[in-house]
């Protein structure tokens, strides 16, 4: 397992499209790895779980980048280590050219003002016992943003942007549905004027009605205040219309990343294609081509113990021997196109020839 | 599994060392005087001197702990007044007061503490969690409510008035005495009938409450919604879904009951006139029987750290999830 | 595609036009194996009257596929949990006709309903991680099953589990047998949960959003394993989800729910390519999709209606954009019925020309 991480792994970070000036933010490399510990014949042995192992990513202001993923690719994990709930054990985090990876609290809070995080969960993310006033005002008497006697004013005018009734700052958040208790989330995350907002399965809790509400929300957010977002998500739909450019996780590593057409219209990585091609679609009922049909093997496997070599090799239908001895490296495969496949840009594209 | 088992007897072993010699630290070392304290208000220096000499108490502390653990693995010989008195491994020390081995006074008492303790769990481990699932499956109706009232009812009673009751109403129960068990077992349970009825009530109290929240949360899992969808009769679902999976919490609150009640069911004990061992370090806190309370706080130890070790290997039992080693 | 092995075969699955043909052929009236007809499930509760389901009807044949689909408190799962009696007869009131094979279920004693469930009707849950017993191995509890309905020996039973872990494409069936669910990953879980439904022959199998806890490429293989199933065993398969694009995979029949009622029903070409209720048409436009043009969401506006106070009228009205359109949205409430020439569809509005509002206004703005 260990052989695995030689130098041949690191990453080659995909260049951005002719973005100009540096990146606002900057993964480099990051991994978090946990270690379970178990007992074993001799003493206590311990597991490294790779949760995240070697993602290098950048982030332009403004931009939106998907991290697409099915579970245990380490996209929540990334998303942690971004906002600095997690220290990552290796690797960088650089926000605007400094190195936030391992600053201690009281140095972190600025930058922890510019990064803000939304949580999946609008029922568990909000303390019950606060009025929503006092949630949305909390991060503004934190970092001293307005003078004392403005602030309801300034958690009205937030309640207001995110669509809710300014006059509810005095409801507790259970008097408020799952939709409206993701506003008051996101309100939260405005009210510090954040650079980059990292948005974690924002709307999978939330009813399909619902759900494209806070799509429309986050969508109108992003452009009237130039919200970088790192949007994290496990439905494929629901990235494609949020964001500029996608990349997919597996098992702790991006296996590939594009922008959104190239992404979703011609996916080099085999992992791509699946997943693409197990989303249920509807465009076939409404007279669209029948798309692929890929069916992937198995789960996933789990992050204790991931395959030698490639990590997706175990249910690729691709995989030949290189796959378990040589880890492919994430290499330019287009413009601002990047895919950790050895066979990346000579696959062919998903045909009639494999569809159903 | 059983290299689990071992690592945790090893740490156990080493927890109960650390015990020993700090309690012995703090009674024998500490700024107190246990020579004057049994010595007495007309205490001579030659008698005073002489049963500094039976405890030890000229020597390095580091040498009096090494006495006292030597008596413990192979036995040792007490001085007393050029009298010397033997004390066997493994030995707990010589009570003064009592004019005994410690061991011997613990050898007597801790049967009857064991017997009055598990026997009153039967009692209410039965009671209280057939009373809870009863309660639970029942949830808002009166004989819920009357369930739950009862057990708040008993609770807030104190102890001793249970007691008082049981000896007061349950007149036709044996007289409360010991019988060891393996003389007659007929007569041993019949001398702790009335102690273990106040044992158990006071907790079946507690217990229904227990399992009634355990049993209400698990009737709730998804997983019993799946076992009454296969057409399994409701009994089986509650009992055999639903009981298994709320025993487990139970499991741990009842290990770390029997380890308090095992080293201090003093209340039932002296009401009952039964000489345990919460009788026994009772007495020997008021005396100053320094030796009695150093092994009282020893088999505490011991008792505490071994049934931890149970609960563990308990659980492992009950929830495969649990994999140890 | 040159290592097909690590596929499971394409041509196992039934392919949309194969199977709407054989299921015409069989169609006949009064071969329907589940009727519900004008069911209501209410729970009396301290805050009020909550009003689940109202005047569900809709029936379904073997061999057939219905999904029901609707956001949460919809009444989707209340109706199917009402199905196979599950429901705690203390605290709710049923009334209106279930029958499955015949039987009524609705008023059935107890004990009568517990020998039906499992063996007429058996069911699958959203979460296989919590549905199964995490204290018993996965044999345990498909021989259980089995042995609820058969008397049979133990050894009998184990065979039959045996068979059925491997039919539902579990590797080494006999060995995995033993094993815990938590040694089991979440695809395998809910493969063992479909073998523990299907070991008694059921022929109506409800699922319940049986794929929303799984990852997207583990949801495509148990829709896939369902559908060669139902074929395998004829049963008719009643389908609860929230997501259309599963319903697109998998339903030859779709019922809309909303607020506890049924407000659009008919084949999935029709409801999914040319819905006629405005509630069908907010949900289609909710959904982003992962081809074609990507476009501006244009979701429903407001809230689900409280299953304590429905709004007076059609409870879809006050989300409606169209409400304004015809006079008696607000008062009257209108009948799930066919309103065109095609028969088998039919929707719960008072809009005159549903067909040409929505190729007018909401075809085009389609995600």
């Amino acid at each position: 397992m260990t052989t695995t991480t030689d130098t041949a792994t690191r990453p080659v970070p995909a260049e951005q499209p002719g973005g100009p000036g540096a990146p606002l933010l900057e993964l480099r490399d990051l991994q978090m790895h946990f270690t379970a510990r178990g007992d074993g014949w001799f003493g206590r042995e311990a597991h490294q779980i790779r949760a995240v192992d070697g993602v290098s990513l950048q982030l332009r202001a403004g931009e939106t980048l998907g991290l697409v993923g099915e579970s245990g690719c380490g996209k929540t994990t990334t998303g942690r280590m971004i906002t600095r709930l997690l220290e990552p054990t290796g690797g960088q985090v650089l926000y605007q050219g400094t190195d936030i990876t391992h600053l201690k609290e009281k140095d972190l809070r600025p930058y922890r003002r510019e990064l803000q995080l939304i949580f999946q969960d609008p029922y568990s993310s909000l303390n019950p016992r606060h009025t929503v006033g006092t949630i949305i005002g909390a991060p503004l008497r934190v970092h001293n943003l307005v003078p004392k006697g403005k602030e309801l004013d300034r958690v009205r005018e937030l309640l207001e942007v995110v669509g809710l009734n300014p006059e509810h700052y005095n409801r507790y958040p259970h008097e408020f549905s799952g939709g409206q208790r993701q506003r008051i989330g996101i309100a939260r995350a405005l009210a510090v004027q954040p650079k980059v907002i990292v948005a974690d399965e924002p709307v999978s809790a939330l009813d399909v009605s619902i759900q494209a509400q806070v799509m429309n929300l986050l969508e109108d957010l992003r452009k009237e205040f130039n919200i970088a977002f790192v949007f994290i998500a496990h439905d494929l739909g629901v990235v494609r219309h949020f964001c500029d450019r996608v990349a997919v996780m597996y098992l702790g590593r991006v296996a590939e990343i594009a922008d959104r057409d190239t992404l979703y219209g011609a996916p080099q990585h085999p992992y791509t294609q699946a997943l693409l091609s197990a989303v249920p679609d509807l465009g076939v009922v409404r007279g669209g081509a029948p798309k692929s049909r890929i069916r992937l093997a198995g789960d996933v496997p789990g992050p204790m113990d991931p395959p030698t070599g490639c990590r997706f090799r175990s249910r690729c239908w691709k995989a030949e021997d290189v796959c378990a001895t040589t880890t492919p490296p994430l290499l330019q495969v287009g413009d601002g196109h990047a895919a950790a496949c050895h066979f990346a840009g000579t696959l062919e594209e998903p045909t009639a020839a494999t569809a159903a | 599994m059983l290299i689990y088992i071992l690592r945790r007897i090893a740490s156990a072993v080493s927890v109960v060392i650390v015990t020993l010699v700090a309690s012995f630290g703090l009674f024998f070392v500490a700024p107190t005087d246990p020579a004057g304290t049994i010595c007495g208000q007309r205490c001579t220096p030659e008698r005073y001197a002489d049963i500094s000499a039976s405890l030890n108490l000229d020597e390095p502390v580091v040498q009096q702990v090494g006495d006292y653990l030597k008596g413990l693995a192979v036995g040792r010989t007490y001085h007393s007044g050029g009298a010397a008195i033997d004390c066997d491994a493994p030995c707990l020390g010589y009570s003064y007061t009592l004019g005994q081995p410690v061991t011997k006074l613990i050898g007597q008492a801790l049967p009857i503490t064991v017997s009055i303790v598990l026997g009153g769990a039967v009692v209410y481990l039965i009671i209280g969690i057939l009373a809870g699932v009863v309660a639970a499956r029942r949830r808002g109706t009166y004989l819920d409510r009357l369930m739950v009232g009862t057990s708040l009812g008993i609770n807030a009673v104190p102890y001793f008035v249970v007691a008082l009751l049981v000896s007061l109403y349950a007149t036709f129960l044996p007289h409360s005495a010991y019988h060891p068990l393996l003389e007659n077992p007929l007569t041993w349970a019949g001398g702790l009938l009335a102690a273990w009825l106040t044992l158990g009530l006071a907790n079946a109290a507690s217990y229904t409450r227990y399992s009634r929240a355990s049993m209400i949360e698990t009737l709730g899992e998804d997983y019993i919604r799946t076992a009454r969808a296969k057409g399994i009769s409701e009994r089986r679902v509650v009992y055999r879904h639903g009981l298994r999976a709320a025993i487990t919490p139970i499991a741990t609150i009842f290990g770390v009951d029997l380890a308090i009640q095992l080293t201090g069911a003093i209340f039932t004990e002296a009401m009952f006139g039964l000489p345990g061992l919460g009788v026994l370090t009772l007495r020997a806190f008021n005396q100053y029987d320094l030796p009695v309370l150093m092994a009282g706080v020893l088999v505490g130890s011991v008792v505490l750290v071994v049934m931890n070790l149970l609960v563990d290997i308990l659980y492992t039992i009950l929830d495969p999830r649990v994999r140890l080693g | 595609m040159t290592e097909p092995h690590l596929l499971s075969t394409p041509d196992r699955r039934p392919d949309t036009v194969s199977r709407t043909r054989r299921v015409a052929g069989d169609r006949t009236e009064g071969q329907s194996y589940l009727e519900v007809k004008d069911l209501t499930v209410t729970f009396p509760t301290a805050d009020g009257l909550v009003r689940a389901v109202q005047g569900l009807s809709y029936s379904l044949p073997l061999g057939r596929t219905l999904a029901v689909v609707g956001e949460s408190g919809s009444g989707k799962s209340v109706s199917s949990m009402a199905i196979m009696g599950l429901h705690d007869p203390r605290s709710t009131r049923m009334t209106g006709s279930i029958t499955v094979g015949g039987e009524e279920i609705v008023g059935m004693p107890p004990a009568e309903l517990r020998k039906r469930r499992g063996a007429n009707a058996a069911m699958i849950f959203q979460d296989p991680q919590s549905s199964l017993h995490p204290y018993f191995t996965v044999g345990d509890q498909i021989i259980e099953a089995y042995r609820a309905h058969h008397r049979v020996s133990k050894r009998v039973a184990r065979d039959r589990a045996v068979d059925m872990l491997g039919r539902v494409g579990i590797p080494n069936p006999r060995r995995r047998l033993d094993d815990y669910p938590h040694q089991f990953s979440g695809g395998m879980r809910q493969r063992a949960m479909i073998a523990m439904a299907l070991v008694n022959d059921p022929k109506l199998l409800i699922a319940d959003e049986p794929t929303t806890a799984l990852d997207v490429t583990v949801q495509a293989q148990i829709l896939d394993l369902i559908m060669e199933l139902q074929q395998d065993f004829g049963s008719a398969v009643l389908f609860i989800t929230h997501d259309l694009g599963v319903v697109a995979e998998i339903a030859d029949d779709v019922l809309v729910m909303y607020g506890g009622r049924g407000v659009e029903y008919g084949r999935a070409e029709s409801i999914l390519g040319q819905p006629l209720h405005p509630y069908t048409w907010g949900l289609l436009e909710s959904i982003p999709a992962v081809s074609g043009e990507p476009a501006r969401l244009h979701p429903i506006p407001g809230t689900p209606p409280s299953l304590l106070a429905l709004p007076s009228g059609c409870s879809f009205h006050p989300r409606c954009e169209f409400a304004g359109r015809v006079p008696g949205c607000t008062v009257d409430l209108p009948e799930l019925v066919s309103r065109t020439a095609d028969t088998t569809r039919a929707s719960r509005c008072h809009l005159t020309d549903p067909a040409g509002i929505f190729e007018t206004d909401i075809l085009p703005r389609l995600p």
